[in-house]
């Protein structure tokens, strides 16, 4: 009888640790169902790109008694259109208008660029959820934000400053002559 | 009390399989780096996603199976659809160019420019998630920031395994990319009065 209470037991043992396995095994397929990448357009340019950054964003934001935490992987970079510089020749000198730059910030495709931490309602049974378009707009804030802080702390500057010297560089090489770049 | 014991050992051998919470990066990171990239070409690539209930039939194993029937006992809907873009850029990196790949030739009024390989990398993705459709009904719970973030994470694995596996992405972007730089170079060459002649390293 002993036995026969043992094996059960053994057997009801198998089961549970079955059962626990079984359901915390990951799903193959899951709710989500990714399409195929589609190519929406191939554009060409010459943008002179020279400044790139990288960072990682806390995000921190409320909107009511709703507040989310997040980190966002960003890439940034700062270039300028050589398809929109003027170039003109006065005398031996070849002058270049250096177009304004183009800064552009996006969410870089690192596995883990965007990563949701927390989001919690003051009230205890109130919602915690943001929608697509909250959550779209304080990305875009700190995406401004970002921006700003290169002009503020003379990224730009800088930049516009090494493209200047390169796209010389690059023009009196090939001409022979004099570059000023403005 | 053998029972008791039989369950006392399984829960103890679950226990030890269980995932510690991660820990929240301290470090920030945050670098500004100084390149010099001529970028010739771009190409946008759109991403769709949608999220919607497990259908039983294509349940695999007893987890989703258990999930599926849950799914469909739950009052009301939950079906939404996403989608993004994603950036490839082609460049060729200027810092790689010499004096000496510079060739001009008077006599006939040449300027040969040996370019290195073009290279491709991605650039990024928008931080918006386009919501193409939302529909939440019933009793369901709506979809929450960190189920987004897991979708566009899902979509951007696949999106870099397609490309990495496909190699018309890259192919045809590296077309258009010498096409622009032998029209860039050759407007740069004419007006010194000079024909251009682009050859690439491979």
């Amino acid at each position: 009888m002993r036995i026969l209470y043992l094996l059960l037991a053994l057997l009801v043992a198998g089961v549970v640790i079955w059962l626990v396995v079984e359901l915390r095994r990951p799903a193959d397929t899951d709710r989500v169902t990714v399409e195929d990448a589609k190519i929406r357009n191939i554009k060409r340019m010459a943008q002179l790109c020279n400044t790139e950054i990288y960072r990682d964003i806390p995000i921190k934001a409320s909107i009511g008694k709703r507040h989310i935490v997040a980190v966002m992987s960003v890439r940034g970079s700062i270039a300028f259109n050589l398809d929109e510089s003027d170039i003109s020749l006065t005398g031996d000198t070849v002058h270049i208008r250096l177009p304004k730059e183009n800064i552009e910030v996006l969410e870089s495709t690192d596995p883990g660029s965007y990563r949701v931490i927390d989001t919690w309602n003051d009230n205890f049974l109130g919602s915690s959820n943001f929608t697509t378009s909250e959550e779209n707009a304080i990305k875009e804030k700190y995406r401004k934000s970002m921006v700003a802080d290169m002009y503020r702390d003379g990224t730009v500057t800088r930049a516009r400053a090494e493209a200047v010297e390169n796209l010389a560089s690059m023009v009196s090489a090939t001409s022979g002559k004099p570059v000023v770049v403005k | 009390m053998l029972m008791a014991l039989a369950v006392t050992v399984s829960m103890l051998v679950v226990g030890c399989g269980r995932q510690k919470e991660s820990d929240v990066g301290t470090l920030f990171y945050n670098e500004v780096r100084s390149v010099n990239k001529l970028v010739l070409s771009r190409m946008t690539i759109t991403k769709i996603a949608t999220l919607d209930d497990l259908d039983i039939s294509k349940a695999d194993g007893l987890r989703e199976q258990m999930e599926a029937i849950a799914d469909m006992v739950k009052i009301g809907d939950r079906i939404a659809a996403y989608s993004y873009d994603t950036y490839l850029d082609a460049f060729i990196d200027m810092s790689a160019i010499t004096p000496d790949d510079i060739i001009v030739n008077k006599a006939d009024s040449t300027v040969t420019f040996n370019l290195p390989a073009i290279q491709t990398e991605f650039k990024g993705r928008d931080m918006a998630l386009k919501e193409m459709h939302y529909r939440v009904t019933g009793l369901r719970s709506q979809i929450k920031p960190a189920e987004r973030a897991a979708i566009k994470e899902k979509c951007n694995t696949l999106l870099k395994k397609e490309v990495e596996t496909n190699d018309k992405y890259r192919s045809y972007l590296v077309k258009e990319a010498e096409a622009k730089a032998r029209d860039f170079f050759s407007g740069i060459a004419s007006e010194n009065g000079y024909k251009a002649i682009v050859t690439f390293d491979k």
